[in-house]
C-alpha cells in the first residue's frame, strides 16, 4: 500500500507538479539544452511510474515489504519474490515502450512526409544558391526555415535577404546550420507527437510546447560561435517584422521576445564556468530519476 | 543522388517562361543549348511531372504537349502557407527561424533593442 502511496506522489510530481515548474522557469531559458533534456528525463519517469504502478496493482505481492525494505534486508530474509515478478515488471516495461515508440515513430513518418513533400516543391519553385549554399524562395515576405533530410536545406524568402545585410544572413543561416546538425527537427516531432497522444497530461503537453522552443534557443547559442548576440538580436527582429503574423500569434512573439531577451542580457545565458558542477550534479539527477520507481516497485 | 529535382526543375522553369504548350522535343532542344540531354530522359522527367500533379498533357498528333497545372506563383504561395500557417505535420517538418509578428509586436521587439544600445555590436 505504502508503495502504492509512493508511485502516485511520483507520478504527481514529475507528471503534473514538475513540468509546471519547469515551462515557467528561468533556468530553462538560460540553459536550453539542459532543459529538453529534464522534459525528456520526466517524461521517461512519469511513464516509468506508470509502468510500476501498473505493476504492482496487477502483482501486489511482488515486494511484500515497506518501500526500501531491501536496503535493510533483515533476518526473517528477503522480501523479494524472486525472478518472476521481475519479468512481469519487464515485459509491461517492454509494452508501454512500444506503445510510446508507435506514437513517436508514426509523428516522425507523419513529419518525414511532409517534408519530402516540402523539398519536392522546393526543388521546382526555389532557387539554389550553390556559392552559398541556400535557397531562395521568391516572396516579398521575410521568413528563414530550414528542411532537415536529405543533407539538409537552409531556405531564405527574397524579402528575408533584402532585409538582412551580409552579417546578419550569416548569422541566421548559422543557427539553421545548428538545427539541422543537432537534428532537433527530431526531437521536436518526437515531443509534439507525445503531446497529441497525451493532451490531459501535463509532461506531455507543456513538452510539445517547450522543447520546439528550446531547440530554438539551443541553435541561438550555437550561431553564436559565428556571430555576436547582438546582430542574431537584430536579426531575429528583421525576420520576425517583415513577416506575416502566423497562426499561433501569440506564443511565438512570446517565444521572440525570450530570446532576444536572453541574447541581449548579460546572464541571460549560463556562463559555462560557474554551471559546470551545478551542471554535473544536474545530469547525475537526472539518471537517477526514472530509475527511482523501479527501485521503489522492484527492489534492487 | 537527389533524383531528378534540378531536371523537374529545368523543365518547368521552361514552360513557365514560355507560357504556352509545349512538346517534349521543344524543351530538349532548349535544354540542349545548355548542357546535352536525352529526349528518353525529359520524357521520364516529364512523366513524372505528369503523375505528381505538376503538368497536365494532351496528345497533338503522335506526341505528348505538356503545360503546367498552375503558375509559379500559385505554387510558391501554397509552399509559403506551408512555412507561415505552421498547420500540424508542418510545424514538426520545418524549423521556422521566426515568426512573423504584426506591428506592435515588433515594436516591442524592436524596444528591447534600442534598450541595449547597440553597446556590444
Amino acid at each position: 500500500m505504502s508503495i502504492l502511496l509512493l508511485l502516485a506522489g511520483y507520478l504527481a510530481a514529475v507528471g503534473w507538479l514538475a513540468p509546471r515548474r519547469l515551462a515557467g522557469s528561468a533556468w530553462s531559458v538560460r540553459a536550453p539544452r539542459s532543459a529538453a533534456a529534464t522534459w525528456a528525463v520526466l517524461a521517461l519517469s512519469w511513464a516509468v511510474a506508470a509502468v510500476m504502478t501498473v505493476h504492482v496493482l496487477a502483482l501486489p505481492g511482488h515486494l511484500r515489504a515497506r518501500p526500501g525494505r531491501w536496503l535493510a534486508p533483515t533476518a526473517t530474509g528477503s522480501p523479494l519474490e524472486g525472478a518472476a515478478g521481475h519479468h512481469h515488471a519487464l515485459s509491461l516495461g517492454a509494452l508501454a515502450l512500444a506503445a510510446a515508440a508507435c506514437v513517436v515513430g508514426a509523428g516522425l513518418l507523419r513529419a518525414a512526409r511532409a517534408r519530402a513533400r516540402h523539398r519536392e516543391m522546393l526543388d521546382v519553385v526555389g532557387r539554389r544558391d550553390r556559392a552559398r549554399g541556400w535557397w531562395v524562395v521568391e516572396d516579398e515576405r521575410a521568413a528563414v526555415w530550414c528542411l532537415p533530410g536529405d543533407g539538409g536545406r537552409v531556405v531564405l524568402t527574397r524579402g528575408a535577404l533584402e532585409r538582412l545585410d551580409a552579417e546578419h544572413r550569416s548569422a541566421v543561416v548559422a543557427h539553421e546550420r545548428a538545427h539541422l546538425r543537432g537534428r532537433h527537427h527530431l526531437a521536436v516531432a518526437a515531443a509534439k507527437a507525445l503531446g497529441d497522444a497525451l493532451p490531459w497530461l501535463p509532461v506531455a503537453r507543456l513538452m510539445a510546447h517547450q522543447v520546439p522552443v528550446l531547440v530554438e534557443m539551443a541553435a541561438d547559442d550555437a550561431a553564436l560561435r559565428h556571430c555576436t548576440p547582438r546582430v542574431l538580436a537584430e536579426a531575429l527582429c528583421v525576420v520576425a517584422a517583415g513577416g506575416r503574423p502566423g497562426g499561433t500569434l501569440a506564443a511565438g512573439a512570446h517565444a521572440a521576445v525570450q530570446r532576444v531577451r536572453r541574447l541581449l542580457q548579460p546572464g541571460g545565458r549560463l556562463p559555462p564556468a560557474l554551471a559546470l558542477p551545478v551542471r554535473l550534479g544536474w545530469w547525475a539527477a537526472l539518471v537517477a530519476l526514472p530509475v527511482a520507481p523501479v527501485l521503489v516497485a522492484c527492489g534492487p | 543522388m537527389r533524383g531528378f529535382g534540378q531536371l523537374e526543375a529545368e523543365i518547368m522553369e521552361r514552360l513557365w517562361e514560355w507560357g504556352r504548350p509545349a512538346t517534349v522535343r521543344e524543351v530538349v532542344d532548349d535544354l540542349n543549348r545548355v548542357r546535352p540531354v536525352a529526349y528518353t530522359t525529359v520524357t521520364t522527367v516529364a512523366d513524372i511531372l505528369f503523375r505528381k500533379g505538376w503538368l497536365r498533357r494532351h496528345k497533338d498528333g503522335r506526341a505528348w504537349v505538356y503545360e503546367p497545372v498552375r503558375s509559379r506563383e500559385a505554387y510558391t504561395a501554397s509552399l509559403m502557407r506551408e512555412v507561415l500557417e505552421e498547420s500540424g505535420d508542418q510545424q514538426a517538418a520545418l524549423l521556422l527561424f521566426v515568426e512573423g509578428m504584426d506591428d506592435d509586436q515588433a515594436r516591442a521587439l524592436r524596444a528591447l533593442l534600442e534598450r541595449d544600445g547597440g553597446g556590444r555590436g
